[in-house]
């Protein structure tokens, strides 16, 4: 080892042996520390989940008439909702494959939580079109199932897209995550003390033994679905896109909404991985595995998504101008200056301007910064996705039916209360499940430590 | 009725090097149980194995996507056209979406499977798991599996020098 690498930096600090990785690990399932935090978050979340439930039972009894939709604007809440907690969802299978495949060694800290993170946004994500639905009762038509009415769906729709593609990554999300765990939930099999806790992370290892076998089959099978995970990431938010570039409005019918939806679900996602990442490093001490390079790291990959970000407006706006289209370039003029315009100038200031920060060294190791600002990136991000619903529905090709949308506090209940169910689902995973791949941590330290 | 004995050591390197000499004397280790994946002791066992998982998923990935478009055509053309200003029934374009999904997600499924069926999990009992230390196979120990053999456990001893011996009796 030379001297330049002696003293590089690690992605693991402070650890002194492998069993001290396991004891970590396992301490926020087997003995917890700081549990009233964990009880008073548990508390504040499930009020709120016990908000959205009663919003949602509420939109069942009165029909979607309770949220602020008009004959106009007849996408509301739900819709970019729908949008925002997909794109979240989207950077837990894409930073645990893409970083896989890429081989890049601060994976290992990140992908546990990340993909718990993948799989409770796109659940809570999946939901929002359905309470749109105004009948969910009939959400099944979009399934294809044999009926008696002998009865398709329409294969040509983009809402029937949506369906197969967010079915399809949830699904594969699920797999994608279990099977990484399964030599975590062989660890906890052994550690349990109780012999229920025993038997139910036994039944749920399968009866792994870490035989090298065991591993052959394993690392193979997890690095093809490494390669299928990038592709179906890519195909998720871009078929997303599809529901609003498949159509004719001012503003949606543009060829770069594929790639503005997934850079912009990277984002948003990559920020709530910040948000969750210094809420797990506090909660369960997971200093060691958590570092503030792996924060400078992440801040490089949300500065890149910003000036991508702020291209892809651009684009927009030259786009409108370029084609000499009366609506479009209207609709650029309302975004600028109609009344959503505070809104607009937000979103361009908290996912173009603030996260230029980044360039500097000294904020990317400042964990608090880096938290704040990505918490101001999901803001803006979700500014953005109820902007593109409003924006184009509030003001497109004829101006008899041009209106605005006045949000009801029921609109709010359900945002917020998905922010609830999203927190609860998540503190209930770092009880019950290891937030950090211990067999992945265990390798990369010893790589690390080699001498 | 199977019994084992477990040479027990405390690297990668020591386990590999290991099987590799035990394999050269041909007493090549029936298995190696370990904490995290070791490159390449798969080719000194005693039966080494190329499970072909990625075929296996490639073909299922195949018939997924041919379902998936297979089920809109029929749909579409056989069962229920819609003649909507003379378009082509078969609209391909706008039918190769769900097959992207269906080929990602047969792949993905019948992978699992195949993962499972390979590796004989789910296994909720095996003679390896009476032994105390196999415990530490999953924490932070490299484990040699032989069949239970004086002479071989002498050998192992003298020439691999583990850290340990354990035996394993049900």
């Amino acid at each position: 080892m030379s001297a330049e690498e002696g003293t590089r930096e690690r992605w693991i600090e402070g650890i002194d042996s492998l069993e001290e990785i396991n004891a970590r690990i396992c301490a926020p399932i087997l003995s917890p520390a700081h549990t009233w935090r964990w009880w008073v978050s548990l508390l504040f979340s499930g009020t709120l989940t016990l908000i959205m439930v009663v919003t949602v039972t509420w939109l069942f009894a009165h029909g979607i008439g309770i949220f602020g939709n008009n004959t106009t604007i007849v996408w509301g809440f739900p819709i970019a909702n729908y949008v925002w907690w997909l794109g979240i969802g989207h950077a837990g299978t894409l930073i645990s494959a893409l970083l896989l495949l890429t081989r890049q060694k601060w994976r290992g800290s990140l992908n546990r939580f990340a993909e718990a993170m993948t799989l409770f946004a796109v659940s809570l994500a999946g939901l929002m079109p359905v309470f749109h639905l105004g009948r969910p009762y009939y959400l099944y038509w979009i399934i294809p199932y044999p009926n008696v009415q002998g009865l398709w769906p329409q294969w040509r729709s983009a809402l029937v897209w949506d369906f197969w593609a967010v079915g399809t990554y949830i699904t594969f999300s699920a797999l994608f995550w279990y099977v990484g765990l399964v030599p975590d939930l062989a660890m906890l099999r052994e550690r349990a003390k109780s012999l229920w806790a025993r038997r139910i992370y036994g039944a749920f290892a399968l009866g792994w033994r870490g035989s090298a076998r065991h591993w052959e089959i394993y690392e193979r099978y997890y690095r093809y679905m490494a390669g299928l995970a990038v592709p179906l990431v890519v195909s998720v938010h871009s078929i997303v896109s599809l529901d609003f570039a498949a159509s004719l409005e001012p503003g949606w019918a543009d060829t770069i909404y594929p790639p503005y939806f997934v850079v912009g679900a990277l984002y948003s996602g990559f920020a709530m991985v910040v948000v969750l990442a210094a809420a797990l490093r506090w909660g369960c001490s997971f200093e060691p595995f958590i570092t503030p390079r792996h924060f400078d790291v992440i801040a490089r990959v949300l500065l890149t998504a910003s000036i991508i970000m702020g291209v892809s407006y651009a684009t927009e706006w030259l786009w409108a101008w370029y084609s000499g289209d009366r609506a479009e370039r209207h609709l650029v003029a309302f975004l600028f200056t109609g009344p959503y315009a505070p809104l607009y100038y937000g979103q361009l200031l908290f996912n173009v301007v603030v996260p230029q920060a980044f360039w500097s060294a000294r904020v990317r190791r400042n964990i608090p910064a880096v938290v704040i600002i990505s918490i101001l990136i999901n803001v803006g991000m979700w500014l953005e996705r109820i902007l593109i619903v409003w924006s184009t529905l509030s003001h497109d090709y004829l101006p008899s039916v041009w209106r605005i949308f006045l949000p009801t506090l029921w609109d709010w209940l359900l945002l917020f209360g998905s922010l609830g169910a999203f927190m609860f689902m998540f503190l209930l995973f770092v009880r019950v499940l290891p937030a950090m791949p211990a067999h992945e941590l265990r390798k990369l330290w010893l790589e690390e430590n080699a001498s | 009725m199977s019994e084992y004995f477990l040479a027990e050591f405390d690297t990668a390197h020591g386990a590999m090097e290991a099987a590799r000499k035990a394999s050269q004397a041909h007493h090549a280790p029936q298995d190696v149980l370990s904490h995290m994946p070791i490159e390449g002791i798969d080719e000194y066992l005693a039966r080494p194995q190329k499970p072909p998982v990625g075929w296996v998923m490639f073909i299922a990935g195949a018939i997924g996507a041919a379902l998936g478009y297979f089920m809109q055509w029929y749909s579409a053309v056989i069962d229920y056209p819609i003649i909507s200003g003379h378009r082509p029934l078969n609209s391909w374009p706008a039918f190769l979406l769900v097959p992207y999904e269906t080929n990602i997600l047969c792949a993905a499924i019948v992978g699992l499977l195949a993962w499972m069926w390979m590796s004989g999990l789910p296994k909720p009992y095996h003679p390896l798991f009476f032994a105390n230390i196999t415990a530490r196979a999953v924490e932070d120990r490299y484990l040699l599996v032989f069949p239970r053999d004086e002479t071989l456990a002498e050998w192992v001893t003298a020439h691999l020098k583990p850290r340990a011996l354990h035996e394993v009796r049900e």
